[in-house]
């Protein structure tokens, strides 16, 4: 393992494996659950950091301060927000069918935490570096679709099942495009593997060769999210709170913890195509990594506090007639150019 | 017989008071509580812009942590009866009240909600939102200014953080 | 050109962000409101010669007041309640009231938890007020009055 510079989280996985000596076996399992504890530790720290930093950028937006209550400048409001979801009653509406109704907050965290686990957070630092990385989190994060039905169905309301609906329209729709846009990616660097692909930026980040694939990426993702302008499942005004209706408490803090993990998620994404991942000069490759996907994460709660939400034959319409045709455009161009790049420089390529 | 047992149950509750797991469980969650009150997105008249204002960049009720208009009731932690009250719509609003889990509150805002206002003769307005709900703070004003909203709203804090302060307060401060 | 609209979108909130904020932090700086807010009102009870206008001109009957007389044939106030659950905070009272006894003040913070502390004794008020050293009590309006009758 290459030790320069940034191996602090990986010199520190040394010496918990040393540890352990000659038994791999015992030292891969006590890797695999350290590891899981890490990523659930740092979904609900991304959950609640990003919750209060989106509600302090709206603040800031707005010309006001947001919360700055609690703690220094407000950074425990979301704590208490939590705590007290935590003490809240757990309604489950009569009507409800059970199963499905419980099981849905589970499955959306559930595959947050698949998705985390394959992605790369610095250099010598991807929980599970498998070779169809980009494949496996693309297939996992297209099922979170699924949870958000289940919730729209097993509430047995009309505004959960119309949210569901949309949901399962819009996360659809949209999830082709972000996967035609990571495609071009995948086209230069002829790997699915999430720590290939961020070294092969190391002479160029991926956004200037695929600037475009980085607009629909970036457009399609927000889609995924669910975040405004295209929050339409849980858009309030026609569908009091879409799929979520009918969830109080501790299930919904769970939607919401989803909700923010898939931000997350998709931020990184993009900080590990498009801009580099861990690479960077000077600083370890880790903070590297937060720089990127924390200004993400800002663009995305730029974009929230700025546009109003789409009509849904509006996001539709986007989405099928605009950003597709944009994707696939994206795809050939890349052809094209990888074509014309293997006739100038023959050696390159395979 | 009777005086024993009664005196038998004053003890356990006396113990269930001393009990200090629980009540500093009880703290810290009515601590949370008193820093993250989520109103539901709900106004019936004049008093309810008072109440968007207040929510706004000039009064912010963010800075408690108070700004999040949950649209669903089931993720609500107060109500804040804003405006008059019909007789057509009370059931509308006890609905929205019944809807939201425990524990959960009411302010009732602006004289409207708090006895009739000017429309207390009036056949078609129920005199006061504690007709049909327990309110736990009151707010004269018609409208209040977003201020009083947001003192209003503090001292919910201060009666769900302190609930016996309160309930003293009540038999002569 | 597409999308000049949403670049101009996103440069005004990004300006906002870094602008001076406009909120008021109130419960730290207590807001000086506009001095005819009417947002409380208050009785100056040596000054109110219990004629009675104020209720009279209550759209709501809002306030109830009740008078004896002296010795010397003169009215004076016993009790003045209002009912906080009725009004409506317009002031036609204290524009009625001839010798502005009654008057609206910026005061805010009158929420309460329990319905009967809205019905206010505005004497008790008045007195708990003086007490407090918030307002002076005046010096004997009596005779001002009295004074003002002589030369009329």
């Amino acid at each position: 393992m290459p030790q320069y510079g940034s191996g602090l989280f990986v010199s520190i996985a040394h010496l918990i494996r040393g540890l352990f000596g000659g038994t791999t076996v015992t030292a891969d399992v006590v890797m695999t659950v350290i590891n899981s504890l890490i990523i659930w530790a740092l979904i609900a720290l991304a959950a609640l950091s990003l919750i209060l930093l989106e509600r302090k950028v709206a603040g800031w937006m707005q010309l006001r301060t947001g919360p700055n209550r609690l703690g220094p400048r407000g950074w425990f409001q979301t704590v208490a927000d939590a705590m007290k979801l935590l003490g809240k009653e757990d309604i489950f509406p009569a009507a409800a069918d059970k199963w499905v109704f419980g099981l849905a907050p589970m499955f959306v965290i559930g595959l947050s935490v698949m998705v985390m686990a394959v992605i790369p957070y610095g250099k010598g630092m991807v929980p599970v570096d498998l070779n169809v990385g980009i494949f496996y989190l693309l297939a996992v994060s297209a099922l979170t679709t699924i949870p958000f039905f289940m919730a729209g169905w097993g509430s047995n309301n009309k505004f959960a099942l119309l949210g569901g609906m949309r949901a399962v329209a819009q996360m659809i729709s949209y999830e082709i495009p972000l996967v035609f846009s990571l495609l071009g990616v995948v086209m230069i660097t002829q790997t699915f593997k999430m720590s290939a692909i961020v070294n092969a930026q190391s002479h160029v980040w991926f956004i200037l060769l695929q600037p475009l694939g980085f607009v629909v990426y970036t457009i399609a993702a927000t889609a995924e999210t669910n975040r405004a302008p295209f929050d339409l499942v849980e858009g309030e005004s026609e569908l009091t709170a879409g799929a979520f209706t009918e969830y109080t408490g501790m299930r919904w803090a769970l939607f919401f913890l989803g909700e923010y993990a898939n931000l997350f998620i998709v931020s990184a994404v993009a900080a590990t195509v498009f801009l580099g991942g861990w690479q960077g000069p000077f600083l370890p490759g880790w903070i590297w990594f937060a720089i990127k996907v924390l200004f993400m994460v800002f663009l995305f709660l730029w974009f929230r506090w700025t546009f109003p939400r789409l009509r849904v034959d509006q996001l539709m319409h986007f989405g099928w007639k605009v950003l597709l045709p944009l994707s696939v455009a994206n795809i050939l161009l890349t052809g094209v150019g990888i074509y014309i790049y293997q006739l100038i420089y023959p050696a390159i390529g395979g | 017989m009777e005086v024993d047992k009664e005196k038998e149950l004053r003890e356990a509750e006396e113990m269930v008071k001393k009990n200090i797991i629980l009540t500093t469980v009880d703290t810290a969650l009515n601590w949370a509580r008193g820093h993250s009150f989520w109103p539901v997105t709900f106004g019936l008249a004049c008093c309810a812009i008072e109440m968007m204002a207040a929510g706004a960049s000039r009064y912010d009720l963010s800075r408690f942590g108070y700004e999040v208009f949950r649209p669903s009731p089931r993720q609500a932690d107060v109500m804040i009866v804003a405006g008059t009250i019909t007789r057509k719509m009370a059931p509308a609003v006890r609905r929205i009240y019944d809807q939201m889990p425990e524990p959960k509150w009411v302010i009732a805002m602006g004289s409207c909600a708090n006895g009739g206002g000017p429309f207390v003769d009036s056949y078609a307005v129920v005199p006061g939102a504690d007709a049909f709900l327990p309110v736990d703070v009151y707010i004269p004003g018609c409208p209040p200014r977003p201020e009083s909203l947001i003192y209003g709203l503090l001292q919910l804090k201060q009666k769900v953080q302190n609930p016996a302060k309160v309930r003293l307060s009540r038999h002569g401060k | 050109m597409f999308g000049k609209g949403l670049a101009k979108g996103l440069g005004i909130t990004f300006r906002h962000m870094f602008d001076k904020k406009i909120t008021e932090f109130y419960p730290e700086d207590m807001p000086t409101l506009p001095p005819r807010t009417r947002s409380s009102l208050a009785l100056n009870t040596p000054k109110c010669i219990s004629c009675g206008m104020c209720s009279s001109a209550c759209p709501n009957k809002v306030i109830t007041l009740t008078t004896d007389k002296n010795e010397s044939n003169k009215k004076f106030l016993t009790s003045y309640h209002m009912d906080l659950t009725r009004c409506l905070f317009c002031g036609l009272c204290t524009e009625a009231c001839p010798t502005k006894a009654l008057y609206t003040t910026t005061e805010f913070e009158n929420a309460v938890y329990f319905r009967e502390d809205m019905q206010w004794d505005m004497m008790q008020r008045y007195r708990d007020k003086v007490a407090s050293g918030e307002i002076k009590e005046e010096v004997k309006p009596e005779t001002k009055q009295e004074e003002a009758k002589d030369n009329g």
